[in-house]
């Protein structure tokens, strides 16, 4: 028995080694990738995005906020760091994570819409996660998502067997600087969708022909509460922003001004502005969306300098 | 609890620990074992456990009163009781849905109404392996191979055994329960022995036959819709997806049960290189056929009436096998065609042609008999599109779609953007050629990493390389096992 149990012991130490070794390697070349959402993650830990400007949201955000020419017309440096399918009890670890390792932004800009209020009970693209997990606030918020994060945390390779060997080859890529910097879709964080109207709202119209409400959860709404605490606690200014929406869907949300009064209400009592975008008159034209929730690139370029131009008259050009 | 469960990481070495370092004697242990046996069974419901120990009690009572009783008549009936018990239990929770949607389908035919009482009841994983394990007990003290067994314990660990209480190998009484009545001694050899069939099994199961499930499920549920050699490779992954689903689940179950000092019988002889049908049939599910061979096949008179007897008798074991597997049209016609193919070896008196391994002393096989495995492969691929599909229909239109448009060009080109589509499976596919690889290397052993004659840095990187290929090439969504539906 003792033999047995000295080579078992001998073996899993060579094993454990190896994938220890191998889980070291691969998530450091997971964290040397400068491409695509972990581009963004390794930016924003390594202190390397120090924005004046920083868009926060979800995929509303990644997809509206051209920080690069935003940055051009207003004359300061600006990053987005929207989050695609990802609500705000997901987006504020990150916020806390970004103010850890980058000066405090002079303005943060915090994206919400008619689906902010109502908090995430799963991760979407949990595979933006590994590299990340020794980050107190981010591994916090996944646990209380799903208990199970820990095996990623804590057992070597354990997030390889969850995203497969493509996952590997990412880390392998990043090691190696193998990357497609080329083909980059992020510039700044954001995300440009040179995409025509792909009539899958007319589907969901099918669906609620009579509309539908929205959440409107108590958990989000103080969550939207300390995204503004935690950045004005730094000294950054804050403001609500609500993008362009398609006019069509505005009016099938039975309680938008419900949900928008709750923006109004919470704005107010942070003492921020609320800058609504959604009664822009070109919501109500498709051929500026690729969805009811998502401008297309023609969107973006009307909406980037009336954007741009709120910031300005908010807190001064800079030459 | 599956095999391949975050959970059983726990359990086993948990169990294993307290079996040798803290029950040390015998019936301490065996009763660990049926702890155990029942915390793994209880995993998926607890209200299994119940219809285990009903079924496993009357066995046990029904042996012990054939033991003191010399009368015939009495022991024949307290065998029909046992009978009764296992293939009750299992006609009633398997089979009654089956047949009643089966009478009701045809009194429709013959235009008679009948709406018939279902039970719908959920089918208890493993029921026909620790029932046919059970009776395999009754019928061999019946016959007086065996003696009863009088202590409960011993029989219980017997039939609870963790390993292969679920999905096999069917155990003979006469085999493992010596085993449960003997003092175990820890071997080493045995032991390591048992890891490596273990990580074997692993490899099979988590690598390729879970990679395989997605694209033969991707394929079969959508069959009339794909291009013909779409259908050629979703018949010829399924049966890798098979063989490695359930292979991997025996090696790691004889595996298993070598870390606590039993022997298991083996189950799967490298049956993919079998030169016939006869021959894949000994390679095959070694556990059932042998079960089938010595409780039904020899008592309904065997080849000893002639070959006319030895045809009806071969038909009826292939059938019976066949809907053994589940109450579907689709299993019985799987068994039909076995025992099809089996018929010109049996007329011809060449089924017992092949009974050593292919290649027998050489390295490589010859030229004749990689044909002869080839076109055994390719029959069992056509019979296996029986057992995968949903119905006796989809598997005769998925035969005929796979050949039909052989030679058209519009088909392969479709194929050729298939297979690119799912080039991330690419590494799985390529541990296919590993796995027949390795299994031809070692086909004269019991498992492809017994004995390696390699040197120990050569042997742990293979077994550390094999772990890598689980971690990164593996499906981990904890997917059952095929056989625990049977």
């Amino acid at each position: 028995m003792s033999t047995f149990l000295r080579r078992l012991a001998l073996f899993l130490v060579v094993l454990g080694l190896v994938v220890w070794g191998l889980d070291r390697t691969l998530k450091a070349g997971l964290r040397a990738r400068t491409t695509f959402t972990l581009g963004v993650w390794n930016r924003l830990v390594d202190g390397k995005i120090q924005a004046d400007v920083l868009f926060c949201g979800s995929s509303r955000a990644l997809m509206h906020f051209d920080a690069a020419t935003i940055g051009k017309a207003t004359g300061r440096s600006c990053y987005n760091i929207g989050m695609d399918g990802n609500q705000l009890n997901h987006q504020l670890p990150w916020l806390i994570t970004y103010l850890k390792y980058n000066r405090p932004p002079e303005l943060i800009i915090q994206n919400v819409d008619m689906i902010s209020l109502s908090p995430d009970t799963d991760v979407f693209f949990p595979s933006q996660y590994p590299p990340y997990l020794s980050e107190d606030a981010i591994y916090e918020d996944l646990r209380n998502t799903a208990p199970d994060w820990w095996k990623d945390r804590y057992i070597p390779l354990y997030s390889f067997t969850r995203f497969g060997y493509g996952y590997a080859a990412l880390g392998v890529k990043g090691l190696l600087g193998l990357e497609d910097t080329l083909h980059d879709p992020l510039h700044f964080g954001f995300q440009r969708k040179d995409l025509n109207w792909d009539g899958g709202f007319d589907q969901f119209k099918k669906r609620f022909p009579k509309g539908l409400r929205r959440f409107n959860e108590e958990s989000a709404r103080n969550t939207l509460r300390a995204i503004i605490r935690t950045a004005q606690e730094k000294g950054s200014k804050v403001v609500l922003v609500y993008t362009p929406e398609l006019g069509e869907m505005q009016r099938l949300t039975l309680n938008r001004e419900e949900v928008m009064d709750v923006y109004r209400g919470i704005a107010a009592e942070s003492g921020i502005p609320f800058w609504d975008f959604s009664t822009a008159t070109f919501c109500e034209d498709r051929n500026y969306f690729y969805n009811s929730q998502h401008l297309n690139a023609r969107g973006v370029d009307l909406f980037t300098p009336m954007i741009a131009d709120s910031i300005a008259a908010y807190v001064g050009n800079k030459p | 609890m599956l095999f391949n469960s975050f959970v059983f990481a726990l359990f086993l070495p948990a169990v294993f620990a307290l079996y040798w370092g803290v029950f040390r004697k015998l019936r301490a242990q065996n009763l660990l074992l049926i702890a155990a046996g029942f915390l793994f069974y209880g995993w998926w419901d607890w209200r299994f456990l119940l219809l285990l120990l009903a079924t496993s009690l009357t066995d046990y009572f029904v042996a012990l009163a054939m033991g003191r009783s010399a009368s015939p008549k009495r022991r024949k009936l307290l065998l029909g009781i046992s009978l009764i018990g296992n293939l009750g239990t299992l006609g009633i929770f398997k089979y009654y849905d089956f047949f009643a949607r089966s009478l009701a389908a045809g009194l429709a035919e013959l235009g008679i109404a009948h709406d018939p009482f279902l039970l719908k009841v959920i089918l208890p994983v493993g029921i026909s392996f620790y029932t046919f394990q059970a009776l395999s007990y009754t019928i061999d003290v019946y016959r007086g191979r065996i003696e009863a067994v009088r202590q409960a314990d011993t029989f219980l660990a017997f039939v609870s055994f963790f390993p292969q209480l679920c999905a096999g190998p069917i155990e003979r009484a006469s085999h493992m329960l010596p085993q449960f009545q003997r003092a175990r001694t820890f071997n080493t050899a045995q032991a390591v022995d048992g890891l490596r069939q273990m990580l074997w099994g692993f490899f099979k199961k988590i690598v390729i036959a879970d990679n395989c499930s997605r694209l033969v499920d991707g394929i079969f549920n959508s069959s009339d819709t794909q291009p013909g050699p779409v259908l050629i490779i979703g018949a010829v992954l399924f049966a890798f997806q098979i063989y490695c689903d359930f292979g991997g689940y025996s090696d790691i179950a004889i595996g298993t049960a070598k870390l606590f000092g039993f022997d298991l019988m083996r189950n799967f002889a490298f049956p993919y290189f079998s030169r016939d049908i006869a021959e894949f049939w000994r390679r095959w599910h070694i556990s059932l056929s042998s079960w089938f061979r010595d409780y039904l096949y020899i008592p309904l008179g065997g080849s000893k009436g002639g070959r006319g007897m030895a045809v009806r008798n071969t038909f009826i074991i292939f059938l019976v096998s066949g809907f053994w597997h589940g109450a579907n049209w689709t299993f019985l016609a799987w068994g039909l065609i076995n025992a099809i193919y089996f018929l010109p070896l049996l007329l011809s008196g060449r089924h017992r042609n092949n009974l050593g391994i292919a290649g027998e002393g050489r390295r490589w096989p010859a030229f004749g008999e990689v044909l002869a495995m080839l076109g055994t492969f390719g029959l069992t691929c056509v019979a296996w599109v029986f057992f995968r599909a949903a119905t006796i229909g989809q598997a005769l239109s998925y035969i005929r779609d796979m050949f039909i448009h052989l030679f058209d060009v519009g088909h392969w080109s479709r194929t050729a953007q298939y297979i690119t589509d799912r080039a991330t499976y690419g590494p799985a596919m390529a541990c296919i050629g590993l796995l027949l690889l390795a299994e031809w290397l070692q086909r004269n052993r019991q498992h492809a990493l017994e004995a390696l004659v390699f040197t120990r840095p050569l042997r742990w990187s293979l077994y550390i390389g094999l772990v890598l290929l689980i971690v990164f090439v593996g499906d981990h969504a904890e997917q059952t096992f095929i056989y625990f539906q049977f």
